[in-house]
C-alpha cells in the first residue's frame, strides 16, 4: 500500500496530463490494486465534465472506424478525447487480440486509447469501466467514448455507462434490421447507419426510421421516464400527467423523442459532420430537459447496487455456506424433504434473522 | 489481488512500410492463446506511434515485426524514445528478417530477445511472461523504496 501523500501526487499528475500515470493507475483499478481505491478519493472530487458517448452494435458494423471519425471531429474542435475500447476474449484463457487501435490511427496530445479485454470490463459487475470512465473524466477529458463488444450484454449494459447511446448499423444486416433486438432499439439515442455506400443503405435507412418511431412509445414510457424520475418529473406522455416533484414548473409536454438516424460511411468518410452534429445535440437536450441528470443517477444506483450484490456474495453468502445450516437444508433437498423454494426461504429467514 | 491473476498486456506492431502482416499476427495469436491481451496496431506504425501506444495501454512488453531491414534504425529509436518517455521499464522483442550479425548489436542496445524465422511460439511466450514478471518485481521494489 502506498501512503496517502504518495496517492494524491499521483492524483495531482494525473490531472495534470501525465499519461504514464494515468495508463498505470488505470492497470491498478483493472487489477483490483488497494491503492487505485485511495487514488479514486481524491479524483473523484474532480468528475462530472466529460460526456460519455457509448457506440454499440453487431461485431464488424464499423463502430471502430466511427469511433475514429468521431475523435476527429472533437479533436478539430480542440476538445480533449478518450476512448475506452472493449474487444473480446476468451473465457477459458482470458486472453485475446484487441484489435480496435487498427481503425484508429490519429495521434494527438489530446487523445488517449485504452484497448480493454471483456473479461475485465462491461458485463457482469465487474467495475474496472466505471472507475476508468471516472478516472478519465477527472483527467480532463472532454469527451469519453466507449466502443462495446457488439454482443451479448454488454450492448445493453452501455446505457449504465453512457450519457448517449449511438448503436452503429449496416446496410449489410438487410432484413436484419427489423430483427435488431428489442433492447437495442430501446436503448440507443442516435442511430448510425455505416457503409451507406453500399446498395440498400436508402432501404435500410428506411426501415430504421421507421422502427426508431414504433420504439418511441416503448422508450418514452419506460427508459425515458426512467431518466426523468430521479430529478423529481414526470415524462408526460400525452400530457396528461401532472409534472411533480422539485422541478415542479417543468412544461407539461415534451415532444416524442425519436433518435436521429444518420447515414455515413467510413470508407468514403461521409455523413460525419451530421453525425458529430446529432450526438452532440442530443446531449444538449439532454441536458436541458435535466435527462442526463437522472441517467447519472441511475448509473450511481446500479453501481451501488451491483457492490452489495458483490459484497454480499464475497462476504456473507460465503461464510454462510460454511456453515451447518448451508449444509442441513443442502441435504433436505437433496433428500427430498423440503422443496427448493421452500429451503430458499428457510435459509433467507435463517440468514437474516427472520426479518424481510 | 495476486501479481499471478494479472493479465500480460504485450503491444504487437508492425513497423516499416511493407504490407506482411502474417507473421505479426500469428504471434498475436499464439500470445493472446497463452491467456494473454494483445493489442494489435495494424501496418505501418512508427517510432512513435508505437511508443506513444505503448505507454497509453500501459504493456509489459512491445512486440516489433519487421521485414523491410530497417531494424537497425527503427529499433534504436523505440528504445531512445522509451527513455525519453521514462518508460524503459517496458521492454522490447523484435522478429522478422534480421542478421544474425544485428542481433548481439541489438541486446547491446538493450532489447531483450530477437526472434529469427522459425523460432517457437513456446519460446516467445516464455520471453514475455519473463519480462513481465521482471517489470512488476521491479515497480513492487520501487514502491517499497518510496
Ligand atoms: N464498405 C465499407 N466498409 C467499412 C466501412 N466502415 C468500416 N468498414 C469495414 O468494416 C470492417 C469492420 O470495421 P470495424 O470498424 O473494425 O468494425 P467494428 O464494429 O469495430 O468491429 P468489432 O470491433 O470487431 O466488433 C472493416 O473491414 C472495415 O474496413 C464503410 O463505411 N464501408
Ligand atoms: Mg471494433
Amino acid at each position: 500500500m502506498l501512503d496517502a501523500a504518495t496517492v494524491s501526487a499521483r492524483a495531482e499528475s494525473i490531472r495534470n496530463g501525465d499519461v504514464r500515470t494515468l495508463s498505470r493507475s488505470i492497470s491498478g483499478i483493472e487489477n483490483g490494486d488497494p491503492d487505485a481505491a485511495l487514488l479514486m478519493r481524491f479524483l473523484y472530487p474532480f468528475t462530472g465534465n466529460a460526456r460519455v458517448v457509448g457506440f454499440t452494435g453487431a461485431p464488424g458494423a464499423g463502430k471502430s472506424s466511427v469511433i475514429n471519425e468521431a475523435i476527429q471531429a472533437y479533436l478539430e474542435r480542440g476538445l480533449r478525447v478518450a476512448v475506452i475500447a472493449v474487444d473480446p476474449t476468451s473465457e477459458f484463457t482470458g486472453g485475446g487480440v484487441l484489435g480496435d487501435r487498427v481503425r484508429m490511427q490519429v495521434f494527438s496530445d489530446r487523445l488517449y486509447i485504452r484497448s480493454f479485454g471483456a473479461g475485465g470490463c462491461l458485463g457482469g459487475l465487474n467495475t474496472a469501466c466505471g472507475q476508468t470512465i471516472a478516472l478519465l473524466d477527472a483527467a480532463g477529458f472532454d469527451r469519453i467514448l466507449v466502443e462495446t463488444v457488439g454482443a451479448g450484454q454488454s450492448e445493453i449494459e452501455i446505457r449504465h455507462y453512457a450519457d448517449t447511446v449511438v448503436v452503429v448499423s449496416t446496410p449489410n444486416q438487410g432484413d436484419e434490421i427489423q430483427m435488431l433486438k428489442a433492447g437495442i432499439l430501446e436503448i440507443g439515442d442516435v442511430f448510425v447507419l455505416n457503409k451507406c455506400e453500399l446498395p440498400g443503405a436508402q432501404q435500410a435507412a428506411a426501415e430504421l426510421i421507421e422502427m426508431t418511431h414504433l420504439y418511441a412509445m416503448g422508450r418514452q414510457n419506460r427508459i425515458y421516464a426512467d431518466d426523468r424520475s430521479c430529478c423529481g418529473a414526470v415524462a408526460p406522455i400525452g400530457g396528461d400527467r401532472k409534472p411533480g416533484g422539485a422541478d415542479g414548473d417543468q412544461t407539461a409536454t415534451v415532444e416524442p423523442d425519436i433518435p436521429p438516424v444518420v447515414q455515413v460511411s467510413a470508407l468514403e468518410k461521409i455523413g460525419f459532420t451530421e453525425m458529430f452534429e446529432a450526438i452532440e445535440r442530443k446531449l444538449r437536450t439532454m441536458e436541458e430537459r435535466k435527462l442526463l441528470r437522472g441517467r447519472r443517477r441511475r448509473r450511481t444506483e446500479k453501481y451501488l447496487s451491483d457492490y452489495l450484490v458483490r459484497a454480499f456474495q464475497e462476504r456473507t453468502l460465503r461464510d454462510f455456506r460454511s456453515g451447518d445450516t448451508w449444509r442441513r437444508v443442502c441435504d433436505m433437498v437433496e433428500n427430498a424433504e423440503l422443496d427448493p423454494l421452500s429451503a430458499g426461504e428457510r435459509l433467507w429467514e435463517n440468514m437474516t434473522g427472520g426479518s424481510e | 489481488m495476486h501479481m499471478n491473476d494479472r493479465k500480460i498486456r504485450v503491444l504487437m506492431a508492425k513497423v516499416g512500410l511493407d504490407g506482411h502482416d502474417v507473421g505479426v499476427k500469428v504471434v498475436a495469436r499464439g500470445l493472446a492463446d497463452a491467456g494473454m491481451e494483445v493489442i494489435y496496431t495494424g501496418l505501418r506504425q512508427t517510432p512513435q506511434t508505437v511508443v506513444q501506444t505503448a505507454i497509453q495501454e500501459d504493456v509489459d512488453i512491445i512486440g516489433i515485426s519487421l521485414l523491410s531491414g530497417a531494424h537497425m534504425v527503427f529499433i534504436p529509436e523505440i528504445l531512445r524514445l522509451l527513455k525519453e518517455n521514462r518508460a524503459e521499464d517496458i521492454n522490447v522483442f523484435c522478429g522478422g528478417v534480421i542478421p544474425v550479425e544485428d542481433i548481439a548489436e541489438l541486446k547491446k542496445l538493450g532489447i531483450k530477445e530477437v526472434f529469427v524465422a522459425g523460432s517457437s511460439m513456446k519460446d516467445i511466450v516464455g520471453c514475455v511472461k519473463e519480462a513481465f514478471q521482471a517489470r512488476h518485481e521491479r515497480q513492487r521494489k520501487g514502491q517499497n523504496d518510496a
